[in-house]
């Protein structure tokens, strides 16, 4: 494997990763705009227990979820108070509180930030990646994930459920920032060198990116969104300067043709249907 | 089985219910008729938990749950039938009962969930289809067996009804009354209050968030202010 394609799957690992920490959120209708932050944790982690204390690859990045969780967990009480845009903002304030704290803090380097003493191979990315991706659908083929689907699409009517929509929505604010840690830890890994500049907003941005171009509607979502943000910037390097502008028409014209995303659960119906003869009787 | 004593709900300076107080007995079907704006669905919202009255007690059960939460209620026996259905369009036929079943034991959801397939033939062939798909009387059924996945003792229905075709309108209170014979006690709330008159044992008139009038059926079929007002009847 050339070096370039292995770099170009590593990023694609870390990114279908740190997709599925924003989808997981994003599946009960919250949206999270703080993924750098979240990431930035697990990847400050991941560092500082490589160089410090010497622990193995493994630990390391059990410990980057764990954090990442963990801060998720007790954010989860008050974020979760705000509902929408203001959610939005709030999680965009902790990703910047959490740079700030990284950019003023000698121990972790600031801004000069911090190389990291352990490294891992893109074969390691990919496994784990394979791994998130598979929980992501496990966890959505749940009577959990089910719940948080009615939370998504009616938090009044999940109640009448029987469903605990606030338990529902901090779990899967937790997850969601367990895994961003996941992909921080692995990013920090394979880069062997992090700084606070690295997760700034446009990483959030493109992240809940990856989500809405795919689709929150299914597990694919993320997926395919995270791929299409990955891989298509690459193959357009053929058109040079104008790959950038390309690609934003590209976007654009998803929003306009799909803007539910790249896959919703009525197109995913339509091709089971087709594949196993499940006939429709509309 | 419920016990509604002297609730109150507000929403700001609206005054939604006042001093309501109602009862449903074992096995007995209610119904709660009234106009646009009575507060019949109101009614329903705070026993069910998602609205919370300013004052007054509800018990159930002879338990007080006042302080129970939706979900909980739920768990504890108390459904309620949403006005419009509310089933979740996005979700196929068999996961809004999986949905409905949320409260119970794992290993009695298939169960439970079958026995709604076995009972409406017409859900059990669009089980795999999205619900969106289905037609008006289609989703009633979907959304009562989604209460029943929940083992009600008691099941709330509001305004079931409501854009169905008087066929339809009839089966649906066939259905009412064979759920009532299984044992679960019904509370419904209805417009059509010929209808409702006529399935349940005992009812109630709200008018303006307070009880106008209360009695058997018959009694309230008797009254001459109910009979002019709706049911259409000039006396």
């Amino acid at each position: 494997m050339s070096g370039y394609l292995s770099g170009v799957l590593a990023i694609l690992g870390i990114n279908v990763i740190f997709a599925y920490s924003i989808y997981i959120t994003a599946a009960t209708g919250q949206l999270n705009l703080g993924g750098a932050g979240f990431q930035a944790i697990g990847a400050y982690a991941c560092a500082i227990l490589s160089n410090e204390l010497g622990l193995p690859i493994y630990l390391t990045l059990i410990f980057s979820a764990i954090l990442g969780g963990a801060i998720s967990f007790l954010i989860a009480f008050p974020v979760l108070r705000t509902k929408g845009v203001y959610m939005v903002l709030a999680t965009f304030a902790i990703a910047e509180i959490v740079a700030g704290i990284i950019l003023n803090s000698d121990f972790l380097g600031g801004p000069t930030g911090m190389i990291v003493n352990n490294y891992i191979e893109t074969e390691v990315v990919l496994v784990v990646a394979i791994i998130v991706v598979f929980l992501g659908f496990y966890i959505m083929s749940t009577r959990i994930g089910l719940a948080m689907r009615a939370v998504h699409d009616d938090e009044a009517v999940a109640d009448l459920m029987g469903v605990n929509k606030r338990a529902i929505q901090v779990s899967a604010f937790t997850i969601g920032g367990s895994i961003a840690g996941l992909s921080g830890g692995l990013y920090a890994l394979y880069f062997g060198f992090i700084e606070a500049q690295y997760f700034n907003a446009n990483i959030s941005i493109f992240v809940l990116l990856y989500v809405l171009i795919g689709g929150t509607q299914t597990a694919w979502g993320p997926l395919l969104g995270a791929s299409f943000f990955t891989l298509i910037p690459e193959a357009l390097r053929i058109g040079d300067d104008w790959r950038f502008f390309i690609f934003g028409v590209i976007i654009v014209a998803m929003m306009i043709l799909r803007p539910e995303g790249i896959v919703t659960r009525d197109a995913l119906d339509r091709v089971w249907s087709k594949l196993f003869s499940r006939k429709s009787n509309v | 089985m419920l016990e509604i004593e002297n609730i109150n709900v507000r929403y700001g300076p609206i005054h939604a219910l006042k001093n309501i107080s109602i009862s449903v007995g074992e096995s007995e079907i209610v119904t709660v008729v009234g106009s646009n704006g009575a507060g019949k669905s109101s009614l329903l919202r705070a026993i069910a938990g998602t609205v919370k009255p300013s004052k007054g007690n509800i018990f159930f059960k002879e338990k007080k749950i006042n302080s129970l939460s939706a979900p909980s209620r739920v768990k504890s026996g108390l459904t309620l039938v949403p006005e419009g259905r509310q089933i979740f369009v996005s979700m196929t036929v068999e996961e809004n009962l999986l949905l409905g079943a949320h409260s119970q034991n794992r290993s009695q959801v298939k169960n439970l969930v079958e026995s709604i397939f076995d009972r409406f033939s017409n859900l059990a062939s669009r089980r795999y289809q999205l619900a969106s798909v289905l037609s008006g009387g289609e989703q009633q059924m979907l959304a009562i067996g989604r209460a029943m996945v929940a083992k009600p003792k008691l099941m709330m229905l509001d305004e079931p009804s409501l854009g169905l075709s008087p066929i339809l309108v009839g089966q649906l209170f066939e259905l009412i009354k064979e759920l009532h014979s299984e044992g679960i006690s019904i509370l419904i709330v209805e417009q059509n209050t010929k209808l409702a008159l006529k399935t349940a044992h005992r009812g109630y008139v709200l008018e303006l968030g307070s009880v106008r009038l209360e009695g058997t059926v018959s009694q309230l079929a008797a009254d001459k202010i109910l009979a002019e007002a709706y049911l259409g009847e000039s006396v």
